[in-house]
């Protein structure tokens, strides 16, 4: 009976494990925490040049403008590039169920906008997303393009009704229109 | 009814006699024709398809919500039939009669 462990000793595997994955969680977070710090230092320090520049444009003496100019429009374009980078970084970070749940229950808000009749595709467009949804992460795709996908199949849902609703304003406006014509003629 | 658009057309085609769900439809209408469709596009279709009568229209429920199940009906596949036949006089290849065209011949 050399070979098996017994109760306890398999316990105490476990709680080792446990406690593994533990420290290997905490490890993640603070990674994650010091990224986020960073690039925000980062962004941070970009900005504060954004300002020194403008700050140099507005109140120094003109000949220095021209380079001081330059300097701030670098700075500019740098902290709008840092700040992009920035925020793409820390939404790949965060956990990917979260925001798919919110892409979805922007459906759910669009729902109330739509006629009747029309309201019961939003149910069926969310019950075949989740279901794409599922297709793609077992054939191993990255959760950044699972969201583009699904952002598309939203805004291609969307955008025929937006334009619908705004031809049929258009439709009852236009009576509107004739009437100020012949008033304004009148 | 009009006559079919092109979209219609595919999707007439496409559709039998067993239960398909709108999801495996826009698969099949991809792999079939080469081109995407919208979900938007292809429940709207089938909507005004059913209104017209020529299709069925299921709903049932599974794990993830709403399916919407879709077959040909009996007036679709005598309208199908009469289709090809129309479309066999005119000499016309798959799709290529414009929309609109001939409205209400069958009717």
């Amino acid at each position: 009976m050399n070979g098996v462990p017994k109760l306890c000793e398999l316990c105490v595997i476990r709680s080792r494990q446990e406690i593994r994955l533990n420290k290997l969680r905490l490890l993640t977070e603070k990674y994650r925490m010091r990224q986020r710090l960073l690039l925000w230092l980062m962004s941070g320090c970009l900005a504060s040049l954004m300002i020194l520049g403008a700050g140099a444009v507005i109140f120094r003496p003109e000949k220095w403008v021209e380079t001081a100019s330059w300097i701030a429009l670098m700075t500019v374009l740098g902290a709008l590039g840092q700040t992009l980078l920035v925020r793409f970084t820390l939404r790949s970070l965060e956990i990917d169920s979260a925001r798919q749940i919110r892409k979805l229950d922007v459906l759910g808000k669009f729902r109330f906008l739509l006629p009747r009749a029309c309201r019961e595709d939003v149910d069926l467009l969310q019950s075949d997303l989740k279901k794409d949804e599922r297709e793609m992460i077992a054939r191993g795709l990255t959760p950044s393009f699972i969201n583009i996908v699904k952002a598309w199949h939203i805004c291609r849902f969307i955008v025929p009704y937006l334009f619908d609703g705004a031809l049929s304003l258009l439709r009852a406006l236009s009576p509107l229109k004739v009437l100020l014509k012949i008033f304004g003629k009148g | 009814m009009k006559m079919p658009s092109p979209t219609e057309w595919a999707l007439i085609e496409l559709l039998t006699a067993r239960e398909i769900s709108g999801r495996d439809l826009a698969r099949l209408y991809e792999k079939e024709t080469g081109k995407s469709m919208s979900y938007g596009t292809l429940y709207t279709t089938m909507r005004r398809l059913k209104d017209a009568g020529w299709v069925d229209v299921r709903e049932d429920e599974d794990g993830d919500g709403r399916v919407r199940l879709f077959k040909i009906s009996g007036k679709g596949a005598q309208a199908r039939i009469k289709l090809v036949e129309f479309r066999k006089a005119l000499g016309a290849e798959s799709h290529a009669i414009p929309f609109g065209f001939l409205e209400g011949r069958l009717a």
